[in-house]
This record gives structure tokens, C-alpha cells and sequence, in this order.
């Protein structure tokens, strides 16, 4: 499954074999400002939604890092994970865990590169099995239908029609 | 296609649940369902929904700091 729109900033989805799924954006900014954006722990709630706060982030290899969303609601959830690669600017290996009955974590590679002035963003996710890759994204598909109440109410009434 | 070949293929279908059979007399009747192919189409569409909005705040972000001494 790849899409790739138009716009420079459209964001591509690939499945580059049966473990992983990767998305890619590039943006107009330099690499040393996506990588500042992307690690620090002041920033980090302003873009990745959910409420979420920084409760530990130590960036260097072998250090570890743990966000919870929705702090204090009935929604809290919590992801975490190991560093196991930290190479500033262009790539940074974490492991990436949900708390709870999710699964076991699967490692994630940030990878940026130069193109002109901007910057390419690559996200690739590899799990164990085909089986965990496709439910972490059934997972992020359930995560994503909070912010679009309508269209999972939709969606739940058809499945109940049937 | 072969009467076998197309009963294996009604039968993949139905453990899917995309077909659902009512057998009447000699004949069996298929329809389409209970599970429809959009619905597995929309789970993927909102996973990408909800990692569309996280990089937009992403770049909205970098935007919005751009100048400042990081």
C-alpha cells in the first residue's frame, strides 16, 4: 500500500516488507530544526496529540522516554520505550511500546535527510510478526476515530446493521 | 472455473465473512456481507487520518518557531 498525492507535503504510507510500515513527509525546514522539534520534550506535546505530556525522556543511547496521553481522563494511556540508537541530526532507533494489553513493542527508526533547504522524514516501524504490524494500525485507526466522533459513529451503526 | 474451484472460493469468502449462503433445495444462494470491504478500507483510512493530523501539527510547528534559536 503506497499513496503518493501531489503536494510535496503529502504523507506517503509504504508496507516496505511483511514486518514494517513506513510514513514519509518532508517538510520546508532544516534537519537540525526537525530533529530539535522532534526530540524535545518541551515540544513533543505541542504536535502529537491526545493531551499527551512527557513524563521521561533521557535522549541518548540506551536512555528510555515515556508519554502519557490524556493525563487524568478515563483515557489515559501511556507509550514508552528504549533509545537504542541516538545520532543527531539524521537518526534515532527507539523501541515503542503501548502500556497495557497491547502487544509487545516494536522498534521504530527516525530517519532525516537533507533535501535542498527542507528536510525528508522517515518513519519506519518493524514488528515480530505481519499479525502485530496490522494491529497496531487497527490500533492507531481506533486512536484516530476520537478526533472524528461522527464518522466512527457512522461506521459502528453500519457494522451493527450489518 | 471449475464448480470446485468456485466453491473454495465461496467458502474463503464466507470463513471471511464477506459472503454469507443460504442453501434452498439443490441451489445455494450467496450475499455479499455480513463484513464489507469498505470497512477494512476505513480502519486503514483513519489510521492515516490520525497520522496526517499528527505531522501537520508536526509542520505547523516547525512553522510557527521558525526564526527562534533552537
Amino acid at each position: 500500500m503506497t499513496v503518493d498525492e501531489k503536494s510535496p507535503h503529502a504523507v506517503s504510507f509504504s508496507k516496505p516488507s511483511d514486518l514494517e510500515f513506513r510514513v514519509e513527509r518532508t517538510f520546508d525546514h532544516p534537519i537540525e530544526r526537525v530533529w530539535a522539534a522532534y526530540t524535545d520534550p518541551a515540544l513533543i506535546p505541542q504536535w502529537w496529540g491526545q493531551g499527551t505530556t512527557v513524563d521521561r525522556l533521557d535522549l541518548r543511547t540506551g536512555g528510555s522516554w515515556r508519554f502519557v496521553s490524556n493525563p487524568g481522563t478515563d483515557k489515559e494511556a501511556a507509550v514508552s520505550g528504549d533509545y537504542l540508537e541516538v545520532s543527531p541530526p539524521d537518526r534515532l532507533v527507539q523501541t515503542f511500546g503501548m502500556e497495557g494489553p497491547y502487544g509487545r513493542p516494536f522498534t521504530q527508526t527516525i530517519e532525516l535527510t537533507r533535501v535542498g533547504d527542507g528536510t525528508h522524514l522517515a518513519i519506519t516501524s518493524r514488528f515480530d510478526t505481519t499479525q502485530e504490524r496490522d494491529s497496531v494500525v487497527a490500533y492507531g485507526a481506533q486512536k484516530g476515530a476520537i478526533g472524528g466522533w461522527l464518522r466512527l459513529d457512522a461506521m459502528l451503526k453500519r457494522l451493527a446493521a450489518g | 472455473m471449475s464448480l470446485t474451484g468456485m466453491k473454495k472460493h465461496v467458502r474463503v469468502l464466507e470463513e471471511a465473512q464477506h459472503v454469507s449462503t443460504v442453501k434452498v433445495g439443490r441451489t445455494r444462494l450467496c450475499y455479499r456481507g455480513p463484513r464489507r470491504l469498505d470497512d477494512v478500507r476505513e480502519w486503514v483510512d483513519l489510521y492515516r487520518q490520525m497520522v496526517n493530523e499528527q505531522l501537520d501539527r508536526f509542520g505547523d510547528l516547525l512553522d510557527r518557531t521558525k526564526g527562534e534559536s533552537r
